[in-house]
């Protein structure tokens, strides 16, 4: 699992939790320069991302950017 | 006489416990010497105030909490003031309060009438080395809250030092065993009651305290602070279990073992929902309003005991032993003992809230409730009874059906004038896409007596949640119009 990899895992679930067809991520998209990043999308993004990569809440609470979350995903893949 | 609990507070400032943790606020970590020095740093100037009530600016920091306490050793009252409130609201609070002093740890000033800022960067760099006697110190009022006035001028409720003495006996009395070891968690607004209980009995035990992290989601927020401080202690309100609803599966919290829940209805669907999760903890329904000091009966819910409740919602016990509580023919709860408040500052006020029976004062609560076999249980607001048909409704009672038959949904009832002046109830729930307006209402049918009924299903994309944490039903009275 690479960097790019995790990326385009987590496209389609940004597509579809922000409701923006076009959207394309990057490692400092956060809730201040997406206006669709609000608290409940910002739970959702999590509950999908917990599902997707079968990840604990706890792994994800601190996570405040993609880059973040990319990171935490990467962590832990390595760490497996 | 120095109340017992800050002569407590007192001594671990300035005496044994200095190099332990007391609190850890936006992940910075103040131990008691820490902020023994910090209280010094106000102690003083406060001490030249003539003033007996200072504002403060309220703001997740520890130098207010500090300035709480110089206050409190100076014998003097603190009035929180959220800088964020309207000015006019803010000049309404001073006014009332006569409050002619703010203390700040801002930068940002608003400007008030006739106000004077004791700003936390002028008082920092003062000599803290000189010695607290409590012995010369009077001590009367100890807080005022504000809450809103039906008016729409804030109430200003004074609680005085000997109401926060006895609810610290009573809660003293309740054994919890809390020790030096024990980890408080303190998820409120410091214009909301339950924060003080959430800072001032860590610092009574010797205990530390932690609050929640201000750049997360707050849900997000609950959890980590639970999770990553390892929170023994936790007085939450009953809304804090839908916050965390769609994680309560992944919450494991070993060494919780106290969760108090107050401020809100608890319904038997939430406390059952909590339980599973921390099977091992002992969680307490706790009730009281603001004119009560902070609260002043508990419930203990004994897993795999017999849960009492009336409709769904869990009793709330019996009196704390400072204080009594009454219900009158029409079903309202009166609170009496050494808790209830010396009243309003907006003086009108008071004959109509506070009354003597039998030559003891009362509180009248607003709140309805009953007792069975000499435990207590409150069923809702007054305000939130309505008269459908003829038929005096609960609406707390509705939403407990709704929860029952829907345990993953949460809904509020709100009663709505429609154009030919009749009361109707409109239920607000959360989308869901398995549910529809048909299958609620045929789903509440079978529970509900027709003069229940709500008369539509508004779904929508959250509840909003005031300050405090507490469903915000009067958003949702806008929608209904």
């Amino acid at each position: 699992m690479t960097q790019e990899s995790i990326k385009l895992d987590l496209q389609p679930i940004f597509v579809t939790v922000f409701s923006e067809p076009n959207i394309l991520i990057t490692e400092n998209m956060n809730a201040k320069n997406l206006d669709k990043w609000n608290s409940v999308t910002h739970l959702t993004m999590i509950r999908e991302v917990k599902l997707f990569y079968n990840i604990k809440l706890k792994e994800l609470t601190l996570m405040k950017n993609v880059g973040d979350m990319i990171q935490i995903i990467l962590g832990r893949n390595l760490g497996a | 006489m120095i109340p017992g609990f800050l002569e407590k507070i007192h001594s671990h400032l300035y005496s044994n416990i200095q190099d332990k943790t007391l609190s850890f606020i936006q992940n910075e970590q103040t131990s008691y010497s820490e902020f023994a020095n910090l209280v010094l740093s106000k102690y003083n100037d406060f001490n030249t105030i003539p003033d007996s009530r200072i504002g403060i600016y309220i703001d997740n920091h520890i130098d207010v909490y500090a300035a709480i306490i110089a206050c409190w050793l100076n014998g003097k009252s603190y009035v929180p003031i959220n800088p964020k409130w309207p000015t006019q609201r803010i000049q309404q609070v001073c006014k009332i309060a006569q409050i002619n002093y703010i203390y700040t740890t801002n930068t940002i000033y608003k400007e008030i009438d006739d106000i004077q800022y004791l700003s936390k960067n002028v008082l920092d760099g003062r000599d803290g080395s000189f010695q607290i006697n409590l012995l010369d110190v009077h001590f009367d009022e100890a807080y005022v809250l504000f809450t809103s006035g039906t008016t729409g001028v804030p109430k200003g409720v004074s609680i005085s030092f000997e109401n926060l003495d006895s609810f610290f006996d009573g809660f003293e009395l309740l054994n919890y065993q809390v020790t030096e070891h024990d980890r408080f968690l303190q998820m409120f607004d410091l214009t909301f009651d339950l924060s003080i209980c959430s800072f001032m009995i860590p610092m009574v035990y010797g205990a530390s305290f932690y609050t929640l992290n201000e750049q997360l989601v707050k849900p997000l927020a609950l959890y980590n602070a639970l999770e990553t401080h390892q929170i023994t202690f936790a007085l939450m309100i009953p809304s804090s279990i839908h916050l965390l609803e769609n994680y309560l599966s992944e919450v494991e919290l070993p060494n919780l073992r106290v969760t108090q829940f107050c401020g809100e209805a608890l319904t038997t669907n939430q406390l059952q929902k909590w339980q599973s999760c921390v099977p091992h903890c002992q969680i307490d329904n706790v009730y009281g309003p603001t004119e009560a000091t902070i609260y002043c009966t508990r419930y203990i819910a004994y897993p795999n005991s017999n849960l009492l409740n009336q409709n769904g919602i869990v009793c709330i016990g019996k009196p704390l032993e400072k204080s009594t509580i009454y219900v009158n023919d029409e079903d309202e709860i009166f609170i009496g003992g050494h808790q209830v408040s010396k009243g309003y500052l907006n003086d009108a006020l008071n004959l109509e809230a506070f009354t003597n029976i039998v030559g003891d004062r009362y509180y009248k609560s607003g709140d309805i409730g009953k007792s069975i076999d000499s435990d207590y249980y409150c069923l809702g607001r007054k305000d939130q009874q309505i008269k459908v048909q003829g038929y005096r409704i609960e609406l707390t009672e509705i939403e407990n059906a709704f929860g029952q038959l829907f345990p993953n949904q949460i809904s509020v009832a709100i009663p709505k004038q429609n154009e030919n002046n009749y009361t109707e109830i409109i239920l607000f729930t959360l989308v869901n896409s398995e549910l529809t307006e048909n299958i609620i209402l045929m789903q509440l049918k079978k529970v509900l007596p027709e003069y229940m009924m709500p008369r539509k299903v508004m779904f929508i994309e959250e509840f909003n949640y005031n300050i405090n944490g507490k469903l915000d039903r009067n958003y949702l009275k806008q929608w209904t119009n």
